[in-house]
């Protein structure tokens, strides 16, 4: 399984926006629920659904 | 070897580097003493080092923002975690040895503070197995 780090603070050798596997993070001695749930990493199968992102636009009369 | 005033030290607590939001570390290490005196003994008692028991304190100044302190501490509440510490941030070596060691996160302070002073979080959490000194 892969993830995206999503934060600055990782001790790696990779940088935000990256991608990780679970392997090295558990190499790393993390646990990886406790950086899911920190917002430091975000798993990449399992992206923000839809409705929870911000609407590119006004919808149409809207206003 | 240069006395060192701790200006730079590097803590990681899960593979999130928190340096900055610490402003105090203690690594205590000390063993139970465990008595061995004999009837043979003349003069004075003896003993010899039982167990190692280990803590860690830290001083965190308190920070809600997105992956930041209680974002990465509060998952951990009531399960180990990997802790590093290192006197100061640059490259590992004879003079910035890193202690490795598993931490149990048995308490944590999500509010402390009092009006008008800065929200911190003071820690001591039982280290669980042996600590690791590396030089290289």
């Amino acid at each position: 399984m892969a993830y995206t780090i999503t934060s600055d603070r990782l001790d790696c050798a990779k940088a935000e926006g990256d991608s990780i596997t679970a392997e090295e993070l558990l190499a790393m001695g993390a646990d990886i629920p406790a950086l899911v749930a920190g917002g430091h990493i975000s798993d990449k199968s399992n992206p923000v659904p839809a409705k929870a992102q911000a609407p590119a636009s006004a919808p149409e009369g809207a206003n | 070897m240069a006395k060192i005033v701790l200006t730079d030290a590097k803590v990681t607590i899960n593979s999130v580097i928190l340096s900055d939001h610490i402003n105090n570390i203690t690594i205590d290490t000390k063993y139970d003493i465990v008595e061995t005196t004999g009837f043979s003994s003349t003069a004075a008692k003896t003993r010899v080092a039982g167990l190692a028991d280990n803590t860690v304190t830290l001083d965190f100044m308190q920070d809600y923002a997105a992956a930041n302190v209680e974002a990465t501490i509060y998952p951990l509440i009531g399960s180990t975690t990997t802790v590093v510490i290192q006197p100061a941030s640059t490259a590992v070596s004879t003079t910035n040895p890193t202690y490795t060691f598993t931490a149990l996160v048995s308490e944590w302070q999500p509010l402390k503070g009092q009006i008008g002073s800065l929200a911190t979080a003071s820690v001591t959490w039982p280290i669980t197995g042996a600590i690791t000194k590396a030089t290289a």
